[in-house]
């Protein structure tokens, strides 16, 4: 009996003296462990382990480990890490939390003397102007971008074959190009194919959101200084430019679904959206939307193309830029490991190699060139077409809000459900926008009773 | 000798103790801490991120000015409301089918449990296309049998409720399984007795059929009521609360304050506040009980 005892406690001790060490490698190891929170993007991750291998191999006293979630668990897992005392030491606004949401509850560090010290080896200057700004809070660079995402117009060359009809410019200053004259390509690109009375081909999807056609019928949700991170106080929708433009905007979106029938209606949506990436479906002629729409690969049986977004109104051309900062904790251990890590995710070299592998376009204007050699492969475009759409697409671009507006994601959720009644048909634009107004300005009321606090 | 059973006894105790702590400390950890943390949240302002900054009552006030907290309280007790008893009333009706002396019984048990089984992500994904006002099978089958228009469920602020209660038909097998066995307790001696007493069909299910299962409706009643007013994936997977709210049920609305919004506060307030309703309920029901069940061991002692 007592020997039993015995060897039991030598066993445990045993256990425990080995876990010891298994669970403290600090101590026969001098490796700073770099966490990076990842979502778990099937084209991405590769990519980010391949990078990830190649820097632990250069880099011997740092070791970088990935963390993946889905993308809907992204931000629950960086807040509950940050909850418990373990922030990863790098992350981004991967989901819907931004940078300036990370910024004004002080998660991120300045990166400012960094980017001073290294300016040779980052050149600054390389990066998209609006890459940076859209990294930039209050005066404050608070991520370095390692990756873009655009808008424009991209489509189904095919479908413009079959029905004889000449592709949308690729200019953005063609005077001709406006919203009435896509609308009526669009009317002669929606049909009924095999003559069911159900439209089978639609013209045209707009994936815009509210702030972004506010933009493209020349007016804004919310006042200039609201996009530096400052929180916003109201809706800038009482200015009558601004509520103008919104509701001419819901109008016209409203109008491609019952009015001219060129869009899908949410149900129908639904259902093309099960199917895959709208564009890549066949089932829709036009989209207007970011650049994913042309990511991973595209199907064989179509041809395809990118063209200009054309004028709303006369004179006004604003879309929405997406670009992707890479933070890091202001709480890591390894803050000066970790910038090693993003200098080397924002480099050249990786970013050609994520453009490569997800045909994602860089944040670095020297590889633009790269980029078009990738996507003219695939596209109708001729090389000088492809860099006026991009020249475009760069020039008339401002971040997108979801990364710069302070609780912007509950602010869309308000709005997104004020508008469902619109595009099912139940309601009319001005009484939508009219309370939408109200519910939204509520929203951000209670915004700013938590920072305030 | 007495000596020697105590202290066998404290052995066994200690034993006890130890092979239970797995499960004690895991309790302790994981259930009673986050409990305390959020009744200790619920008066604070919280965000995750930053440390919760004490706030008093003003949550819990702020919630009775929430048009929001009153339309998730509303949904959910209008789902609650019909899809309870008609499961019940649904989920009995097949039991006592089930317990016919028929051929191929088996296979029909079988049948009817196998969507229990079936996670409900997956379950949500199916029933969009069986919904779809467009191109789904049930509004198609309306039109083919019955030249009836078929609304736009999931889509509709006023179908999207009696969609989900429909849908969550799906899952009557695990209640059919219970009352199975409840019905296949029942001694046949009650039933002959009844017969040679002259009783007909409908007389038998009320006077013996009912009253004998009544401690396994009960618990399917309380079950299913706590059940419906932690609806979450179908809400979360197919319509993220919407048309317009419609389907804002109340977990959805936690959810979204707690992980997406990142009011933690706020969504610890609103946890309590399900918490007491459903406590009360419960008790209700069980206050109400002894008015409606029957068991058989306690009756006229």
């Amino acid at each position: 009996m007592y020997k039993i005892k015995g060897s039991l406690v030598w066993l445990i001790l045993l256990i425990l003296f080995f876990a010891f060490f298994v669970t403290s490698p600090s101590l026969y190891a001098q490796k700073a462990t770099v966490t990076i929170l990842w979502r778990d993007d099937p084209d991405e991750v590769p990519v980010l382990d391949a990078l990830i291998t190649n820097f632990n191999k250069t880099h011997p006293k740092i070791e970088v480990k990935a963390i993946v979630v889905p993308y809907d668990e992204y931000d629950p897992k960086l807040f509950s890490m940050w909850a418990a005392g373990t922030p990863p030491d790098i992350f981004w606004c991967a989901a819907e939390s931004g940078y300036v949401d990370h910024a004004i509850r002080d998660m991120n560090f300045t990166l400012n003397t960094f980017i001073a010290r290294d300016k040779k080896s980052i050149n600054l200057n390389d990066f998209y102007p609006a890459a940076i700004e859209g990294a930039t809070f209050r005066g404050d660079i608070k991520g370095l971008p390692f990756a873009q995402a655009y808008t424009t117009v991209f489509y189904n060359a095919t479908l413009f074959d079959n029905a004889g009809i000449k592709y949308p410019p690729t200019n953005w200053l063609d005077k001709t190009w406006t919203w009435d004259r896509m609308v009526e390509i669009a009317k002669k690109l929606t049909k009924d194919i095999n003559g069911d009375g159900r439209i089978d081909q639609y013209g045209l999807l707009d994936t815009r959101d509210l702030f972004e056609i506010a933009w493209a019928w020349g007016g804004d949700m919310f006042e200039p200084d609201v996009y530096k991170g400052y929180p916003p106080k109201k809706l800038a929708l009482d200015k009558p430019k601004n509520y103008s433009a919104l509701l001419k905007a819901l109008q016209e979106r409203a109008d491609l679904l019952y009015k001219y029938k060129v869009s899908p209606t949410p149900a129908t949506l639904q259902v093309i959206e099960q199917m895959g990436s709208p564009l890549k479906t066949g089932k829709v002629s036009m989209v207007i939307s970011g650049d994913w729409s042309i990511w991973g690969a595209m199907p064989k049986n179509y041809k395809w193309g990118i063209a200009a977004i054309p004028y709303s109104v006369p004179n006004v051309k604003k879309v929405c830029l997406y670009t992707d900062p890479l933070e890091i904790a202001r709480t890591s251990k390894y803050i000066n490991e970790a910038w090693e890590f993003v200098k080397y995710l924002a480099s050249s070299e990786s970013q050609k190699l994520l453009m490569e592998r997800t045909s994602r376009i860089s944040s670095r204007r020297s590889l633009r060139k790269d980029y078009i050699e990738k996507v003219s492969s695939f596209l109708v475009n001729s090389k000088k077409e492809l860099e006026e759409v991009l020249d475009g697409a760069f020039r008339y671009c401002q971040e997108d809000a979801e990364h710069t507006v302070f609780g912007f994601y509950q602010l869309q959720s308000v709005w997104t459900s004020e508008t469902d009644p619109l595009w099912l048909g139940k309601k009319q634009p001005k009484e939508v926008l009219d309370t939408l107004i109200k519910k939204v300005n509520q929203a951000i009321g209670e915004n700013l009773k938590k920072i305030t606090k | 000798m007495k000596t020697n059973i105590s202290s066998m006894s404290r052995r066994e105790e200690r034993y006890f103790y130890l092979f239970i702590s797995p499960w004690i400390i895991g309790f302790v950890i994981f259930i009673i801490g986050p409990i305390i943390a959020s009744l200790y949240f619920s008066f604070c302002n919280y965000d995750v991120v930053t440390s919760p900054v004490w706030i008093g009552l003003q949550n819990y006030k702020n919630l009775f000015f929430d048009p929001l907290f009153w339309q998730a309280l509303k949904v959910t007790s209008y789902y609650s409301l019909l899809s309870v008893p008609l499961g019940i009333i649904l989920s009995l009706i097949i039991a006592i089918l089930l317990n016919q002396k028929i051929r191929g019984l088996v296979w029909f048990r079988t049948i009817y449990y196998v969507p229990s089984v079936i996670s409900g992500v997956a379950v949500s994904l199916l029933w969009m296309w069986i919904f779809n006002p467009e191109f789904g099978i049930l509004n198609f089958l309306l039109w083919k049998l019955f030249r009836i228009q078929g609304p736009a469920w999931l889509m509709s602020e006023e179908w999207v409720i009696p969609a989900l209660i429909i849908m969550s038909f799906w899952g009557i097998g695990g209640d059919i399984v219970i009352y199975l066995a409840g019905l296949q307790g029942i001694p046949t001696e009650l039933y002959e007795a009844a017969e040679i007493d002259g009783a007909n069909s409908w007389k038998k299910f009320l006077n013996i059929t009912i009253p004998m299962m009544s401690p396994i409706l009960l618990f399917t009643l309380v079950m299913g009521i706590i059940g419906s007013f932690q609806v979450f994936t179908q809400a979360y997977v197919m319509t993220r609360g919407g048309p317009h709210y419609a389907s804002l049920f109340y977990v959805l609305y936690i959810y979204q304050n707690a992980f997406q919004f990142f009011n933690m506060g706020y969504a610890s307030a609103l946890s309590w506040i399900l918490f007491i309703i459903i406590l009360l309920l419960t008790l209700l029901i069980f206050k109400s009980s002894p008015l409606w069940v029957y068991y058989e061991s306690t009756k006229e002692r």
